[in-house]
């Protein structure tokens, strides 16, 4: 019954998590969401080639080659510098965006304190009169657990890891100046 | 109106530096151009280092016509329509791979690398064993040419051999691709994007402006900006608004040293470069981890580098963008990583963005790697940010009769370009300037009032 519990809050814990760093997105709070991340994150986004059946499970470019994102903190830094550059047209008037998250699941991870943790996400971005955008794909994180008893003052984890499948080959919006 | 009822040459007045908003939007002159400009002109199709085995593959488009590109036992390249020969369904479906045998799903012709159809379904009681294979083959594009590992393709027999077509921009050319003995290569995974807007509005960026960079990518450069001393730099280059973290690169100011652009007769463009940089390289070393390496690397090179391709070239030109007539696009050298990619028309509105990291060969992999991650942060992260906001806004605003009727001002630097002592070709004495543009639509003028053949250019 305890086991039970615990991976309740746990599940709890991690799904307010992520609810929180939707919220933050939403409401463009980027620097705030920039402090989710751990210093030693990496945030990934392979490509989603066409492939022949017989190259089933080569479809997501391979780590080192060509990315949508392929970041640390450092230029995720830069990207969050910019969208609150004066001069950030694309960003003037801002956009609307709605995450939702879903499909939560969480297994140990590999490090003590850390745990694998996949969702699903529908991102939605509605711009000026009537551009839409929409984005669906799932997330593999490494979710880092930080402060003795799962948090302090803060929300209690960092991402330390993030790959994203966006299910797109040719991506279909005239930027990716969103973050999944 | 359709291109049949308007006279093109009164919606391109390239003397007068006027081009008509139209020209964006006609979906008649969009028509004429998948017909003149795109089956004529030499279209980029791959590079050489995606098709390494015979059989090894790629699709991609000449205009609106999907193409199929494959390795041959021969060693060469070609190309031929993607589209089977007895209903038209594309016979590959597949971005990249390896296929002796492309067989249509519809009724099973199928076909080998070369386009012959070794195989269809029921040839014997349904065709009495009467019908000629050997004629049925995928339509070929029949010319195929190279040039130091870039592959291109014409259906016109008229048109000069690629060098030719080429001319002095393999010069400028050779600044991203002959910079180390072995050439180079492209990374695996490729960058595709879907831009709503006219495919003419990247062409014409790509070959001669260089002025947007000072104000469209303001945001970007605020970004990357390595942290300045100097506490005027804490003001945004273009607002003199502050800068929330204190960091500013001043790209209008930069746009004003000294600098060149490079028109060709054919429709190529080099944007514009700056005549005693290295590359566009201000403060990469200062950027981060992944730019220093980079930084390092073109250090260390340099003196290879210049050996191949003199003083002059190694500086100035080897850090801009270009245009390759009508749809190959590069960067060269910019923020740590080198460019090359292809913008596809999809109809009048909008147009896709293929985009490959490009390296030398002998370039060592932490290098390499370090290249392909300065390759997503820019130019598909900070740069299409701000650039994919101008070309859907352009491409609405032109939705209006009257808005579209407007001849828009291509008039910046008129009359000045010319012979230079150093850069080959006409040659614009500014780091901006739209020459290449008004030489852009000279030539795409050429083509669209050229009913029958590859337009011969005219001496002046």
């Amino acid at each position: 019954m305890s086991a039970t519990l615990d991976a309740l809050a746990l599940r709890l814990s991690i799904e307010e998590f992520l609810y929180l760093e939707a919220e933050l997105l939403d409401d463009h709070r980027y620097d705030d969401w920039l402090a989710l991340l751990a210093d030693d994150i990496h945030y990934w986004a392979p490509t989603q080639a066409n492939r022949l059946r017989r190259d089933r499970g080569r479809e997501a470019s391979a780590p080192g080659e060509v990315a949508l994102f392929d970041d640390d903190k450092t230029t995720l830094g830069w990207r969050v510098r910019q969208m609150g550059v004066v001069t950030h047209w694309a960003e003037d008037p801002p956009s609307r965006t709605r995450h939702l998250v879903s499909n939560i699941r969480i297994a140990p991870g590999e490090a003590a304190g850390e745990y694998a943790v996949r969702s699903n996400f529908l991102c939605y971005r509605n711009r000026l009169r009537d551009e839409v955008d929409l984005w669906a794909g799932e997330r593999h994180d490494v979710l880092r657990r930080v402060g003795e008893d799962g948090g302090t003052d803060g929300p209690g984890w960092l991402i330390a890891r993030r790959a994203i499948t966006l299910d797109q080959n040719v991506v279909l919006s005239k930027n990716l100046s969103v973050f999944f | 109106m359709g291109a049949d009822d308007t006279k093109l040459e009164d919606l391109v007045r390239w003397r007068e530096g006027l081009v008509s908003g139209e020209i964006f939007v006609d979906p008649g002159i969009h028509r004429q151009e998948t017909e003149r400009v795109f089956p004529r002109a030499w279209n980029y199709l791959v590079h050489e280092s995606q098709l390494r085995q015979p059989g090894d593959f790629v699709t991609t488009f000449i205009g609106a016509d999907p193409v199929l590109v494959a390795r041959q036992r021969d060693g060469s390249i070609a190309a031929m329509l993607n589209s089977c020969r007895h209903r038209g369904m594309a016979v590959c479906r597949a971005d990249a791979g390896h296929s002796r045998a492309f067989t249509c799903p519809f009724h099973g012709w199928t076909y080998d690398e070369a386009g012959r159809l070794i195989n269809v379904p029921n040839l014997e009681n349904g065709y009495r064993g009467q019908l000629d294979t050997g004629a049925w083959g995928l339509t070929p594009v029949p010319r195929v040419e190279g040039y130091k590992g870039l592959v291109f393709a014409t259906f016109s027999p008229d048109a000069p051999s690629l060098v030719d077509y080429l001319g002095e921009m393999a010069w400028y050319l050779d600044c991203l691709l002959d910079r180390r003995e072995g050439g180079t290569e492209v990374t695996g995974g490729v960058h595709k994007i879907r831009m709503h807007g006219n495919w003419k509005l990247i062409a014409e960026q790509f070959a001669g402006d260089n002025y947007h960079a000072g104000i469209t990518h303001a945001s970007a450069a605020s970004a990357l900006a390595p942290v300045t001393a100097d506490p005027a730099g804490a003001t945004d280059p273009i607002s003199a608004d502050p800068v929330p973290t204190g960091r500013a690169m001043r790209f209008t100011t930069a746009m004003a040293r000294p600098g060149r652009q490079f028109s060709h007769r054919q429709g190529h463009g080099v944007a514009g470069f700056f005549t005693s940089d290295k590359a566009l390289t201000g403060g990469l070393r200062q950027m981060a981890r992944d730019q220093a390496v980079v930084a390092d690397y073109y250090e260390a090179t340099d003196v290879e580098v210049t050996n191949r391709l003199g003083a002059e070239r190694a500086k100035g030109p080897s850090g801009t963008a270009g245009l390759v007539f009508p749809t190959f696009i590069y960067l060269a050298g910019v923020f740590g990583a080198s460019t090359i990619g292809v913008a596809h028309p999809v109809g009048p509105e909008h147009f896709e963005l293929w985009r490959w990291c490009l390296v030398d060969a002998a370039a060592p992999p932490e290098v390499k790697a370090a290249m392909v991650r300065c390759h997503a942060v820019w130019p598909l992260g900070l740069a299409d940010a701000d650039d994919g906001e101008n070309w859907s806004a352009v491409q609405a605003a032109l939705q209006g009769p009257m808005a579209r009727r407007q001849l828009f001002n291509y008039q910046m630097g008129m009359g000045l370009a010319g012979p230079d002592p150093v850069y080959p070709g006409t040659v614009s004495p500014e780091p901006i300037g739209e020459e290449p543009q008004r030489a852009f639509y000279r030539r795409w003028l050429e083509y669209m009032t050229s009913p029958d053949s590859w337009p011969e250019v005219v001496a002046d």
